[in-house]
């Protein structure tokens, strides 16, 4: 569930963009040990391994269906699942399911299955709309004998019994928690969309501060949701965004917005927007849009504005998130409104990262009411509740 | 003093029992003499200092001042091993109470003085023996004190005080708890002894029937003798 | 009320304190009793509570765990129990024992250390852990925090107890040595005194699991996985389902199974020892008894006054009560501090046994201060059984009559007539410990042996006054017959003990119990002793013998590296080595040793003590190869299997049928041991490593040379003991010395009390003779001779306790051996009685009683004839 709410502050680099959302998760982990506590500080110098990951730097050439598979030269990568279904008699949900993968030692001397080469995050949410109910699920594990991990030949990334992985061009997503389950088969309706230029996504000033990151945009979706034993049959929209890289996010980031919308009209857009301590928004943020035809326009900062607005406050951490966000990119004609399809779709990730998010599925409506609704999406919204994003790991351990 | 030989003589003894101010004298100047082979009693009403002189004779307490000399011992300088083997043969003792060693027998009882002093048992046991045929009991050798009667114990607490052959027997109230034909018998055979024997028997007694078997009675009140002629006597 | 107080003040107190020496000595007495069981008591309890206390802090939360059959598994197993997530919360676990680098070279161990390896993401869960913070505010690291800490293979979290002991702090380096190597770790974190870190008094380390199969060189296989149930699953319920599901060679245990399974295997060690203990607590209530008889006793007159002067039987009974409830507290009062100071030396004196035999490890730590409700419950039991001790001479007191104040001597008639009863109780209480021994144990405890002992105990007690008496009047009433040596002295001192029975037999009887069990143990570990030498002698054939430096004893951990093993084989003088492997089970909720061996070594140069069958070197020879085991024979004992029974034993395969072939004597451990000969072994244990190596030199080679040349070949990379064959005899005998001391030493404390009380029965005596010694000081008695008899009256007490002792203690002996000694360790001893010990403590005896005989006869003398004399 969270995935991506931590914004690190950046360790030792001072990259710049902001990564996306679901960069912080990932970074959570390497960017806590350094953070606060005295004994990480003690320490980090032994932890944080010397730098022998491979840095994303451009020129990378991308190539399918091998780069859906593990990248374990980098220091962190994720694969993350977002989407909207519904069954036959209209009832509606929206789901996320996420792998991390964050490395720990490149190269361990010590064999044993155990050794910590790499923890292996997950996150699993079940969103009712039509009831109104959040389900949120974490995992948290070594590779050990297999309990998690994430191959690197072919495209399989797990965490206990929760997995992704390819059959032929699909997408095989399985995740269980009890009598909450999810088995879905997600075919990709458009190519691979590269974000950023040059196969990276920069993220900071610094050569390296950047990932290497591509998205599914539109997975034609079908299978079985389980909602508290009910099997029910669903079909719809999945988004897919897969990242690797070794190096992201600055300290001044306080938390981020980051939307994921599939237009009816056949587009999709995606935009982040990255919060400052001082209030400004992040020069990093940015978004692309894809046409139908799978041609994208990248968004920079400057050309769409997010506002804000009906903020919602959570009863169970007390923070407020806005419920409806006005969109705007005036020069290529996008004017709408994304609404929260309900509001209680908040995560407390107390046994791994201890960061509260709100991650839930939206409505994109027009600006004008007589059009209705235009698309679906995703919208994560991070950092609004106790420190910077960095120091948000301060929060609850089990 | 030649033509009788003296056994005990004792001289100006005084005997105070505790010490300082608050001492108790319970004799206060005693002279005496007993010849050889008598018989003499010791008379005087109780707390007279009659046992306090039977004892310091028979060595069981040193006089606080004076001098003692018996059997030709200087009995007030000796110590206390010295006046144990003093005991042990120049004095044999009777007592009210029959002092007999409950846990030995009879026999035992009478041989004790003699073992005491390192004779052999079956010497000792012969003399025992004989003693008790003397005394009349030697039907009685294998018995405990307990399985006797007052005179019975008395003739052999007798027999036992004459066991060393001492030359000189010290009897306190001898007859003190025996019935009056108990009391005869016993004092009959102090007398038997005294003649037969030649042993020196010097007993101290209240009683005017007892008395009357000894050669001589000196008196004793208030821890001096009393009679001023037999004092002048004696010196 | 108050009258009573008065009364009791009048004629209770001020006696005792007119009597200080005996009181305190009875006192002191009861104090030692109650002293020793106390610091019995605390000394078991910390063994088994450290060990419980370790058990539980270690266990956290977990409600089950899953193992192996045969202990530790392929860790790949796991894959086969992902199903068991749906029970709840898994924590695979590696855990053992590592040793501190001892400081000094003359310390054979450092101190052991409890490693949990764990992967602390999931470990958490069931387990707490509370860092300790440096500074104000800082927080508890995350999962994912602590994990990191954890990361590297050299890292570990140690106490905060351990670290200050050892001067160590965060980021200190420091050395543990783990089976036969030297490994450096860092410290990264310190851990408050919370959860698993109470373990053994804070050697705790906590590791990541993968460092910790690193280090413990078992990569691969875990030991075992901890389950915390999800809440709502009943326990029964899991773990009847867990164990339907659960596939070959896997088993499931409650956490608690462990500790129950240590606590049976050290029952019957703490069960001895704590009827051992008893026995100076029972010491002490003779004593009780006898000092109230004695107070009754020669107090009848002024019983009879009380009563005369119309005091009734209730205030009599209850002064008496009271007088032994008075001791009792003061004694149980003392006792338990005493108790708390002697439990130190107990712990001490225990640990060897208890580390050689039970636990590999004992809390080195301080002993637990007695609980109060435990200190209040130890009082009041005392108090109890005082007062019981004191009923009968209590009651006595409140029958005397009222004419009894005038009647005299007549108690010495009385007394000397004994009835039959006293004889035909004797034979019948020695008849009935007779039938008890026959007696199977119950739960594995030999109650009905110590029932033997306990009545033939009891009958010896009753024999006293028969033997006392037999001494005093030996044949002849009317004797003169006179021993030669000190004819009249001895005379004396007969007729005055033989009248004195009543009195005396008590306290003869406590110090005959005492010494009875103090003959029975020491003839007990003489054989025992003389059985393990024999048994040594045949068996230690191999030249020279090594371990790992951490397996100081036979139940420890650690294994030797092949590699060193190598090194030892390419010795030019080694002819051959038996390489011994060595894993410790669960077999039917015991723990044993399956040790795999090498029979053909085994038969060309060594030699094994076999109890059956006859055969047993054929049977062994042609069951090479096959599922066959010889086995122990407390193994054979306490399973009831012998040549051609099956036994299922576990292996990492699951339970597998094994013919018991052979049954060997075995005195280094009473687990019960199963050997398999090394082909069998290996196929079970493939990758079993050797515990211990025998090794055999060529004829003539120089075993000292060999082994300091295999020391100096091998040492400098494993931490490996050679011991020639010599060493070996000499510290397998060190380790059974020790481990009896303490038994003497229980032994003397009763001897000890046993003797208070005759020293204070003979005080009694000779003030209630002081007109017999004036007497006799009267006929002229010297004061030597008057010493001389009452050291022979001493001496006699001492003789007839130490005759009793024998006789009863040889019984004794034969209950132990025989009964207690198979039921509770399953031990042939072959019976031996060390006439040279029991000749010497005899002899010690009859002095030691001379010696205490002094001071009352110096008592004694103070009285003067006169004095004596005079109160007629």
């Amino acid at each position: 569930m969270s995935g991506r709410i931590q914004k690190a502050e950046g360790r030792r680099q001072n990259g710049r963009k902001g990564g996306r959302k679901s960069l912080a998760f990932i970074l959570a982990p390497v960017f806590c040990i350094l953070a606060s506590s005295f004994w990480l500080l003690f320490f980090s110098n032994d932890l944080v391994a010397e730098p022998i990951w491979r840095e994303a730097t451009p020129g990378y050439q991308f190539a399918f269906p091998r780069d859906h598979a593990a990248h374990t030269d980098y220091r962190i990568e994720w694969w993350y699942y977002t989407g909207n279904l519904a069954t036959a008699d209209g009832r509606r949900f929206g789901y996320q399911l996420t792998f991390f993968r964050t490395g720990i030692t490149p190269e361990p001397s010590n064999p044993s299955r155990w050794t910590v080469r790499d923890l292996y995050m997950a996150h699993f949410a079940l969103s009712d709309l039509t009831n109104q109910k959040f389900y949120a699920f974490e995992k948290l594990n070594r590779a050990g004998v297999g309990w998690a991990g994430a191959e690197t030949n072919q495209y399989r990334v797990w965490n206990e019994g929760w997995e992704a992985r390819l059959e032929g061009d699909q997408h095989i997503l399985s995740a269980a928690e009890g009598n909450m389950q999810l088995a879905l088969t997600l075919a990709p309706e458009k190519v691979p969309i590269i974000h950023g230029e040059h196969g990276v996504s920069q993220k900071g000033a610094a050569v390296g501060n950047a990932s290497h990151y591509y998205s599914l945009t539109r997975l034609r979706t079908t299978g079985t949701l389980t909602i508290n034993g009910e099997e029910l049959p669903v079909s719809g929209s999945s988004w897919m965004d897969h990242e690797f890289g070794t190096s992201f996010l600055e300290p001044e980031q306080v938390g981020w917005d980051w939307f994921s919308l599939q237009l009816n009209d056949g587009r999709e857009l995606m935009l982040f927007q990255i919060r400052r301590a001082d209030g400004s928004i992040d020069p990093h943020s940015s978004g692309t849009l894809i046409e139908p035809d799978g041609r994208t326009i990248r968004l920079s900062q400057t050309d769409f504005t997010l506002t804000p607005t009906q903020p919602w406050r959570s009863p169970a951490s007390g923070a407020s998130y806005p419920m409806t966000w006005k969109i705007a990119a005036p020069a290529h004609g996008l004017h709408f409104l994304v609404r929260a399809a309900f509001p209680g779709q908040e995560l407390q990730t107390t046994a791994s990262t201890g960061v509260i998010y709100w991650e839930g599925s939206i409505i994109a409506s027009s600006n004008d009411a007589a059009q209705g609704i235009i698309g679906r999406g995703y919208l994560e919204m991070t950092g609004y509740i106790g420190k910077r994003m960095g120091a948000v790991f301060d929060a609850v351990t089990p | 003093m030649e033509h009788m030989q003296s056994i005990l003589q004792v001289e100006r003894v005084e005997k105070t029992y505790g010490g300082g101010q608050h001492g108790v004298a319970a004799l206060k100047g005693v002279s005496l003499e007993v010849e050889a082979g008598g018989f003499v009693a010791l008379m005087g009403p109780s707390g007279c200092g009659k046992s306090t002189l039977l004892h310091l004779i028979g060595g069981m307490e040193r006089p606080t001042r004076g001098r003692i000399t018996c059997a030709g011992v200087r009995l007030d300088t000796l110590n206390e091993s010295e006046r144990a083997r003093f005991r042990r043969k120049s004095v044999g003792f009777v007592f009210q109470f029959f002092n007999l060693l409950p846990t030995l027998t009879v026999v035992e009882n009478v041989a004790l003085p003699l073992l005491l002093d390192g004779v052999s048992g079956d010497v000792a046991r012969a003399q025992a023996l004989a003693l008790l045929e003397r005394v009349g009991l030697s039907a009685r050798e294998t018995h405990f004190p307990a399985e006797l009667s007052g005179g019975e114990m008395q003739r052999t607490a007798v027999a036992r005080a004459l066991a060393a052959q001492p030359p000189l027997v010290l009897a306190d109230e001898p007859t003190g708890s025996l019935d009056s034909a108990n009391g005869l018998q016993v004092m009959q055979l102090l007398a038997t002894l005294n003649r037969e024997l030649g042993v020196t028997i010097l007993l101290a007694t209240h009683a005017e029937e007892a008395a009357r078997y000894a050669t001589r009675t000196i008196r004793l009140r208030d821890g001096l003798i009393e009679d001023p002629y037999s004092h002048a006597a004696a010196l | 009320m108050l009258p009573l107080c008065s009364l009791f003040h009048q004629f209770i107190l001020r006696a005792l304190l007119r009597e200080k020496l005996r009181t305190a000595l009875t006192i002191l007495g009861i104090s030692l009793g109650v002293g020793v069981v106390v610091a019995i008591r605390l000394a078991n309890s910390n063994a088994l509570g450290s060990f419980r206390a370790a058990t539980e802090a270690v266990a956290g939360e977990t409600t089950l765990e899953i193992t192996g059959t045969a202990g530790r598994f392929d860790e790949l197993r796991l894959r086969e129990l992902s199903w068991l997530r749906d029970y709840g919360r898994l924590s695979p676990v590696v855990t053992g024992y590592a040793m501190t680098e001892p400081t000094s070279a003359t310390e054979k161990k450092g101190e052991f250390l409890q490693i949990l390896g764990v992967d602390i993401l999931r470990d958490r869960l069931l387990r707490q852990y509370d860092l300790l913070q440096l500074r104000e505010g800082d927080r508890e690291p995350n999962a994912r925090e602590f994990l990191l800490l954890l990361a590297d293979s050299q890292a570990v979290v140690v106490t905060e107890k351990f670290a200050r002991r050892q001067g160590l702090t965060l980021g200190s380096t420091f050395t543990l040595i783990i089976s036969d190597r030297k490994s450096e770790f860092v410290i990264r974190g310190l851990l408050r005194d919370e959860g698993p870190a109470r373990a053994l008094d804070g050697n705790f380390v906590l590791m990541d699991l993968a460092a910790a199969q690193w280090a413990f060189q078992r990569l691969g296989s875990l030991d075992r996985v901890d389950l915390k149930l999800a809440p709502g699953v009943a326990v029964e319920v899991a773990e009847a389902e867990i164990t339907k599901r659960l596939p070959q060679g896997l088993v499931i245990v409650r956490p608690a199974a462990r500790y129950s399974q240590m606590e049976k295997m050290i029952a019957a060690f703490h069960f001895n020892l704590n009827a051992l203990a008893s026995i100076a607590l029972l010491v002490g209530l003779f004593l009780i008894y006898n000092t109230v008889s004695i107070s009754v006793l020669t107090r009848r007159e002024e019983i009879g006054m009380l009563r005369a002067v119309g005091t009734g039987r209730g205030v009599v009974l209850a002064l008496f009560m009271g007088e032994a409830c008075l001791l009792a507290s003061m004694g149980a009062g003392l006792g338990l501090g005493l108790g708390q100071l002697m439990a130190k030396a107990a712990v001490q004196a225990t640990s060897t046994t208890v580390e050689t035999f039970y636990l590999a490890v004992v809390n080195p730590g301080a002993t637990q201060p007695l609980q109060g409700v435990e200190g209040a419950m130890a009082v009041g039991l005392t108090l109890l059984l005082a007062l019981g001790a004191a009923t009968r001479p209590a009651f006595e007191a409140a029958q005397v009559a009222p004419l009894e104040a005038i009647r005299g001597p007549e108690r010495l008639l009385k007394s000397r007539q004994w009835s039959w009863r006293a004889p035909v109780a004797a034979c019948g209480l020695l008849i009935l410990g007779g039938l008890l021994s026959r007696l199977a144990p119950v739960n594995g405890l030999p109650v009905y042996g110590y029932s033997a002992a306990l009545a033939l105990v009891l009958g010896g007690v009753l024999c006293t006054p028969i033997i006392l008496w037999t001494m005093c009047r030996q044949g002849d009433r009317r004797l003169i017959r006179l021993p030669r040596l000190l004819p009249v002295e001895r005379l004396l001192a007969r007729a005055s003990l033989g009248a004195a029975i009543p009195r005396v037999a008590i306290s003869v009887g406590a110090l005959a119990v005492s010494l009875a069990m103090m003959v029975s143990v020491s003839i007990m570990i003489g054989s025992f002793r003389e059985t393990v030498v024999y048994w040594i002698e045949q068996t230690l054939r191999a030249d020279i013998y090594a371990r790992p430096l951490t397996r100081v004893t036979s139940i420890a951990e650690g294994d030797i590296d092949p590699a060193a093993l190598a090194l030892v084989a390419a010795d030019p003088a080694v002819v051959a080595i038996d390489a011994l492997s060595v894993q410790r089970v669960n077999f039917q909720g015991n723990t044993i040793s399956l040790a795999g061996g090498d029979y053909a070594v085994l038969f060309d140069h060594g030699r094994l003590l076999f109890k059956a069958p006859q055969d047993a070197y054929d049977q062994l020879r042609r069951g090479i190869g096959r599922d066959v085991v010889s086995v122990s024979e407390s193994f054979a004992l306490r399973f009831g299997k012998g040549p051609g029974d099956v036994v299922e034993l576990p292996t990492p395969l699951g339970l597998r049928p094994f013919e018991v072939i052979a049954v060997f004597y075995d005195y280094s451990s009473n687990h019960g041991v199963a050997v398999m000969d090394r082909t069998t072994y290996f196929r079970y244990f493939p990758a079993a490593r050797p515990s211990s190596l025998s090794i055999y030199l060529q004829p003539g080679a120089n075993p000292e040379e060999v082994r300091s040349r295999l020391a100096s070949a091998v040492g400098s990379r494993y931490l490996v003991v050679f011991n020639t064959n010599r060493g070996l005899r000499e510290e397998a005998l060190r380790i059974f010395d020790s481990t009896f001391a303490i038994t003497y030493a229980l032994e003397l404390i009763a001897i000890a009390v046993a003797g208070l009380g005759v020293m204070a029965t003979l005080m009694t005596l000779i003030l209630e003779r002081r007109r017999e010694f004036a007497l006799l000081s009267m006929l002229g008695m010297t004061r030597g001779q008057m010493r001389r008899m009452l050291m022979i009256e001493a001496v006699y007490i001492g003789a007839a306790g130490q005759c009793i002792g024998l006789i009863i203690g040889v019984l004794l002996s034969l209950v132990l051996i025989y009964v207690i000694n198979v039921q509770s360790f399953g031990w042939t001893i072959q019976f031996h009685v060390p006439m040279a010990f029991l000749a010497q403590s005899t002899l010690l005896i009859l002095v030691a009683a001379a010696v205490a005989g002094l001071y009352p006869a110096a008592r004694a003398m103070s009285a003067n004839a006169a004095q004596g004399a005079r109160e007629e």
